[in-house]
């Protein structure tokens, strides 16, 4: 299973039919990749940030009511 | 004696962590700033294709010095907002948040001056495509510092009621932060 991935990676290639592979030029694609880490990691960033804070909420409750 | 001991920690421990204002801000927020960033993300890739006729008319230049202290205004804004939780007393709330609405409302008219500058030099939304993306996120930007600035002022006559609720004033912090924050990020993208 882990070559098959491994292949795919290996030999990916542009996908003509977007606009930033087919069309664009290497700023355009960078812009493109970067943006969409950007907005893949922001939501995880976020929810992450909630479950710490609500973690960190009631692990001090919990550590209130012991002492 | 441990029976009601242990329901009161049941209690303790069913108290919500956000109240039902300030969970649902958090969510609007959040769909907020993915809205912002997609905003971005399309100005970056469309700024950086070569093959788009990016460039200003030529007698256009963006205001870049006094946009910056106006975002020094937005950012007095925002502190001032976070200072009014501290405050305790209704009146005082008052006050703070009204001078958080109007640094709110300078803002947006020197924004409308600018704008008015530019599309008299004839940068317009229709003129180049740097116009249109320019107009689109800093006009999504206005109209949302436009909106939290009547939510300041409704807030701060809430206050001179008496009853700006600590509960309600962290929500309207949470939407101004964000319209705050991310100025200086658009700033940076548009203007540089």
């Amino acid at each position: 299973m882990k070559c098959f991935w491994l292949f795919l990676v290996s030999f990916s290639f542009p996908a003509y039919a977007c606009s930033v592979c087919g069309f664009g030029d290497d700023g355009s694609r960078w812009a493109y990749l970067f943006t969409t880490g950007l907005l893949t990691i922001v939501p995880l960033g976020v929810f992450a940030a909630l479950g710490f804070y609500i973690y960190r909420y009631y692990h001090k409750s919990s550590q209130d009511e012991l002492g | 004696m441990i029976d009601s001991l242990s329901s009161e920690a049941v209690i303790r421990r069913r108290t919500p962590v956000f109240s039902n204002a300030v969970f649902a801000m958090i969510l609007f927020a959040f769909t907020e700033l993915m809205f912002f960033m997609a905003l971005i993300s399309a100005f970056l890739v469309i700024q950086r294709d070569r093959a788009t006729q990016w460039d200003l008319p030529s007698n256009v230049q963006l205001p870049i010095y006094v946009t910056a202290v106006n975002t020094f205004v937005l950012l007095l804004s925002g502190a001032l907002l976070l200072w009014a939780l501290r405050k305790e007393s209704q009146e005082q709330r008052k006050i703070w948040v009204s001078a958080a609405a109007l640094l709110g409302f300078v803002f947006v008219v020197v924004q409308g001056s600018e704008w008015i500058g530019l599309i008299e030099l004839g940068m317009t939304m229709k003129s180049t495509i740097f116009g249109a993306c320019f107009f689109l996120l800093v006009g999504s930007h206005a109209v949302h510092a436009v909106a939290g600035s009547i939510a300041l002022l409704y807030g701060a006559s809430l206050a001179s009621r008496g009853q700006l609720d600590n509960e309600s004033l962290k929500a309207l912090q949470i939407f101004w932060l964000l319209i705050v924050l991310i100025w200086p990020v658009l700033y940076f993208v548009v203007y540089f």
